[in-house]
C-alpha cells in the first residue's frame, strides 16, 4: 500500500471539513475514485473525525461565574478612557500655553507699570523745597532744643542737607493712583475654565457619538 | 439579550452581563480544558482562570467569534498549567493497577441513560481516545480538540490559536493521522462502523 503524501493527507483532511474550493473538491474526488490508497486514507481520516465528533460533551462540574472579589473589583476600563487621556493631554498643553502666555503678559505688564513711575520722578524732584530745608522730623527735633540754631548745630543736625544739597530723598512717597492694577490671573482663570469646559463638552459629545455608532453597528 | 449586547455591557464593567456569557460558554471551555489537560480538577481551575482573564482583558476583544476569543484564553490557561506541570511534576493520588496504569474513577464516565454494556463500551472508547489524545504533542492536541471535539471551523481555530490557517490545516491532518494510528491499537474497542472492510471480523 502506497502512503499518500503529506499534502494529500492535508487535502483529504480539509475535504472532510469542507475547507476546499469547488475545483479542489472535484479534482480530489476524481483522484479518490481512481486511487485506492487515497480512498483508504480518506476513510481512515473520516472515521477518526466521526469518532471524535461523536464524543459526548460533559457538563461543567460547577458554575464558573465571577464574583466582584474574583475580579479584584476592577472592572474593565471603559472605551472612553483613551479619549479622555488624550483630552487630558490636550487640556494640560492648553494649560501650559495659557500659563506661559499669562506669565509673559504679567512680565510685560510690570515693565509697562514701571514707566509712568519713572516719568513722574522729575515732577517729584521739582515739588521738593528749593532751599533744601530739613524735613519735618528734623524741624520737630529742633524745637526740643528751644535754642536758636547755630551754624555748628545746623551742621550736626542736618549733615545731609548741607553736604548734599541736590540729593533726592531716599524713599519717595508711594504713588497713589485711582486705578488698582489688574491681576492677570483674574483674567486667565475664567478663560481657562471656559476652555476646559469646552474640551469636556467635546469629549462627552464624541464619546456619545462613538457609543451610538457602536450600538447601531451591533444592531 | 443577544451576545453582542452582553459583551458590550460587560465591556462597560457589567459583571452580571459577563456572567451570563460565562453560563453560555462554560461547558465548551471546560470540555476543551478537560481534553487538553486530561484532569477534571485542573480543567476546572483552567476554566475559572480563563474566565477571570477574559473579564480583565475584555476590552481587547475587537469583534469576531467570541467563542474563539474565549477558547484562546482557555488554551492559554491550559498551556500555562502544562508548563507548570513540567516545572513541578506531581504524583497523582489515584491508586495504580497491576499494569501500573492509574485506576480511572468511573464516576464521571457514568451515563444513566445507557445500559451497563453500552456504558462500559463507551467508557472504553473514551479511555482509548483520551489515551491517544494524550500521546499527541500539545499543539496538535489543541487543534484537534478545537476542530473535532468543539466543532470549530478552521478560521475560528486559527483565531483561537493565533496561527495561520495553513498551520491549522496541516496540524489537524497530521493529528488525525496520528490519532488513527494510535486508535488502531484499540481496534477491538471500536464499533464496526469505525473499521475498514479488511479489518471487520478480523
Amino acid at each position: 500500500m502506497k502512503t499518500p503524501s503529506p499534502h494529500d493527507i492535508e487535502q483529504l483532511s480539509a475535504i472532510l471539513d469542507a475547507e476546499l474550493s469547488r475545483t479542489e473538491v472535484v479534482r480530489l474526488g476524481a483522484r479518490i475514485r481512481q486511487e485506492p490508497d487515497l480512498a483508504i486514507a480518506y476513510q481512515r481520516l473520516r472515521q477518526v473525525r466521526t469518532l471524535l465528533r461523536g464524543q459526548p460533551h460533559r457538563r461543567a462540574p460547577r458554575n464558573f461565574t465571577l464574583t466582584p472579589k474574583m475580579t479584584g473589583l476592577r472592572p474593565p476600563l471603559p472605551r472612553v478612557v483613551p479619549t479622555l487621556s488624550w483630552a487630558s493631554v490636550a487640556a494640560m498643553l492648553l494649560f501650559i500655553v495659557t500659563l506661559g502666555t499669562n506669565t509673559l503678559g504679567r512680565f510685560s505688564f510690570s515693565f509697562g507699570a514701571a514707566a509712568p513711575m519713572a516719568a513722574e520722578a522729575p515732577m517729584m524732584l521739582e515739588s521738593l523745597p528749593a532751599d533744601n530745608t530739613a524735613p519735618d522730623t528734623y524741624a520737630a527735633g529742633s524745637t526740643d532744643l528751644q535754642t536758636t540754631p547755630t551754624p555748628e548745630t545746623m551742621t550736626l543736625r542736618m549733615p545731609e542737607a548741607t553736604q548734599a544739597p541736590d540729593m533726592v530723598p531716599a524713599e519717595p512717597p508711594a504713588l497713589k493712583t485711582d486705578r488698582e492694577p489688574i491681576d492677570p490671573w483674574l483674567i486667565a482663570w475664567p478663560g481657562l475654565a471656559v476652555t476646559l469646559l469646552v474640551i469636556a463638552g467635546l469629549v462627552r459629545w464624541n464619546s456619545l457619538r462613538i457609543f451610538r455608532k457602536r450600538i447601531a453597528t451591533h444592531k | 439579550m443577544d451576545e453582542i449586547t452582553l459583551i458590550h455591557d460587560a465591556q462597560q464593567g457589567d459583571l452580571e452581563a459577563f456572567n451570563r456569557l460565562v453560563l453560555t460558554h462554560q461547558d465548551a471551555l471546560y470540555n476543551t480544558a478537560l481534553r487538553i489537560l486530561n484532569d477534571e480538577n485542573q480543567a476546572a481551575d483552567a476554566t475559572q482562570e480563563a474566565f477571570i482573564s477574559a473579564f480583565r482583558a475584555l476590552n481587547s476583544y475587537r469583534g469576531g467569534s467570541f467563542k474563539a476569543w474565549l477558547m484562546r484564553t482557555v488554551t492559554n490557561a491550559c498551556y500555562d498549567e502544562l508548563r507548570r506541570q513540567k516545572r513541578r511534576p506531581t504524583t497523582p493520588l489515584e491508586p495504580e493497577g497491576e499494569d501500573g496504569e492509574e485506576v480511572e474513577s468511573p464516576r464521571w464516565l457514568a451515563d444513566p441513560g445507557a445500559s451497563p454494556e453500552q456504558s462500559l463500551e463507551q467508557a472504553e472508547i473514551e479511555h482509548a481516545i483520551e489515551h491517544c489524545l494524550k500521546s499527541l504533542p500539545t499543539d496538535f492536541r489543541t487543534v484537534v480538540v478545537l476542530a473535532d471535539i468543539q466543532g470549530m471551523d478552521y478560521t475560528e481555530v486559527a483565531s483561537s490559536l493565533r496561527k495561520p490557517l495553513g498551520t491549522v490545516k496541516s496540524r489537524l491532518a497530521r493529528a488525525r493521522m496520528r490519532l488513527r494510528e494510535c486508535l488502531d491499537g484499540f481496534a477491538e474497542l471500536l464499533p464496526d462502523m469505525f473499521r475498514l472492510e479488511g479489518e471487520r471480523g478480523a
